[in-house]
């Protein structure tokens, strides 16, 4: 382990994945394709963020998109909040928190596999998906597949390698891999993460790959006001004469900390200025 | 990452079946390997090509029967509803469900397979020359490449159309482009000299103006030589159910099941 703040996440089969805590220049391009809604240069940017902040690469390449989701929202709920707040528009300002842990602690659960036998020694193993978002389903039936076991010797597949692979199975197997992925999608249709609340027009959120629909909530949970964040580096340059470095290196967390401590301490010496004689 | 004896021991594995089809063109049997899931995929993904989607199951089909024929040789458009028939009852299996007077039906390929195996096609006797006044069309049946190549051009030409109104004036041009595949010259003769166009060095555009120029009387004798060769490739396709005569779609719904 190098010098680096890691932050161990339990994903699924009980796997311990260290990753790296998010910083500020990382939220800071986050809220900026929000703003932008390019959502599809954001998934890349989550996939990268992924890469190059989980520990081991090994690790890495067999996480499945639900393992991604909950690394994410466990990033999210320590280095920004781990709540997330909605307003009430028909209850005058109602404000309901949802608690991410619940969500992670949900996710943690899920598990899907299958083989297909192709002789006695030799089967090809499908899993959940890898990819964070999907753009068609041709895509998804790609990345089903996850590894190959010969001799009793697992071997995960690259992308290219699937991409290989799939011109050397024949089209019959087609028909098996596309049975798992619609059987995969109805058990992830019933991994309820969010209920409806008609009050706070919540519709309920699932976690199907067909919609995106993990992909749309994390999407939801790391947006916020970039206005806001311009101002706090604003205030760290300007009255905490922190240099962008620093602030970079900082999580949003740290940051709000930080801030909340300059401004108790600027009610203080106000409080104190208005006690002395004039 | 696998290493390369992983991908040796899982072709062993999963050894590709080999189908012997009836290849018209050629009166002879031969060897094609089933389907890949690859193969499969980009058939199934045609569907999704909108107003050219018979134009890209068409070539992916081509391409597919091409890269699977084991000895390789020159085939034919009138090849290729045989071989796919006997593609699709390897790979994705000999039953055909659909329905037949609001009542579903399940059909064998293998019966369509053996009427078909009946037919016999002279390619020779499909070149000849259709004239009128000064004008000769030599004709052809076009090899698979050949129409792969087309087609080709063809998605190349609809992609440069981005405008709505304008495509739908274009698709007119779909019916153009399959005839032209079709001849190989043209020859005008006036005072004793004759020029010849082949039909082989021109580019899509120059084809179509080519053969727009032609009279309406040659295209009359040439739409009917065109359509006799496509009745004998589309009857290899129809059935008869319950006195129903059905026909099963060349297009990519033919190589899915539930």
């Amino acid at each position: 382990m190098n010098s680096d703040f890691y932050i161990p996440v339990k994903v699924t089969e009980n796997v311990i994945v260290n990753c790296k805590e998010l910083k500020n220049k990382d939220y800071f391009n986050i809220l900026k394709y929000s703003q932008n809604q390019d959502y599809k240069n954001l998934s890349i940017f989550f996939e990268n963020y992924l890469k190059t902040n989980i520990e081991s690469q090994d690790q890495y390449t067999k996480l499945n998109f639900i393992d991604k989701a909950i690394i994410l929202l466990t990033v999210r709920s320590i280095c920004i909040s781990p709540e997330i707040t909605i307003e009430s528009k028909k209850l005058n300002k109602i404000v309901k928190k949802i608690n991410l842990q619940k969500i992670i602690d949900s996710l943690i659960e899920v598990n899907f596999k299958n083989s297909i036998k192709l002789d006695n020694n030799t089967q090809l193993n499908l899993d959940i998906p890898k990819k964070l978002n999907f753009f068609s389903f041709d895509e998804i039936l790609e990345d089903s597949i996850s590894s190959i076991t010969e001799n009793n010797k697992e071997t995960f597949l690259s992308n290219k390698e699937i991409k290989e692979i799939t011109s050397l199975l024949p089209g019959s197997l087609f028909f098996e891999i596309k049975s798992f992925t619609t059987h995969l999608e109805e058990y992830l249709n019933n991994i309820i993460l969010i209920e409806e609340d008609k009050n706070f027009d919540l519709k309920g959120i699932n976690c199907s790959i067909l919609n995106n629909t993990l992909f749309n909530f994390l999407l939801s949970v790391f947006s916020d006001s970039l206005l806001n964040f311009y101002q706090l580096i604003y205030i760290f340059n300007s009255k905490l004469n922190t240099s962008k470095t620093d602030f970079d290196n900082l999580t949003p967390a740290e940051s709000n900390l930080i801030l909340n401590l300059y401004i108790q301490e600027q009610e203080e010496i106000e409080k104190a200025s208005k006690k002395q004689p004039t | 990452m696998a290493e390369k004896n992983l991908f040796e021991a899982l072709s062993r594995a999963v050894a590709i079946e080999t189908i012997a089809a009836k290849v018209l063109s050629l009166n002879t049997v031969d060897n094609f390997k089933a389907l890949n899931i690859k193969q499969q995929k980009d058939l199934l993904k045609t569907a999704l090509d909108g107003i050219m989607a018979p134009v890209s199951f068409f070539t992916t089909a081509n391409e597919i029967i091409l890269e699977n024929q084991i000895i390789k040789q020159d085939l034919y458009v009138v090849d290729r509803p045989l071989i796919l028939l006997n593609l699709r009852k390897l790979s994705v299996g000999d039953e055909f469900k659909t329905t037949v007077k609001d009542q579903p039906a399940t059909l064998k390929i293998s019966d369509l397979i053996s009427n078909a195996n009946n037919i016999s096609i002279d390619i020779k006797a499909f070149s000849k020359e259709i004239a009128h006044n000064n004008i000769t069309i030599t004709t052809k049946i076009p090899t698979l490449k050949e129409d792969t190549q087309i087609n080709i051009q063809l998605k190349k030409l609809f992609d440069k159309i981005k405008d709505e109104d304008k495509l739908k004036e274009i698709i007119g041009e779909l019916f153009v482009v399959e005839l032209l595949k079709f001849i190989k010259n043209v020859k005008f003769t006036s005072d004793g000299s004759t020029d010849t166009i082949e039909f082989s060095e021109l580019t899509l555009e120059q084809k179509i103006k080519a053969f727009e120029t032609l009279p309406m009387s040659l295209n009359y004798e040439f739409v009917k030589f065109v359509t006799e060769i496509r009745n004998i490739e589309n009857s290899i396709f129809d059935t008869v159910v319950d006195g129903e005569k059905v026909t099963i779609p060349q297009d990519s719904s033919f190589f899915f099941k539930e």
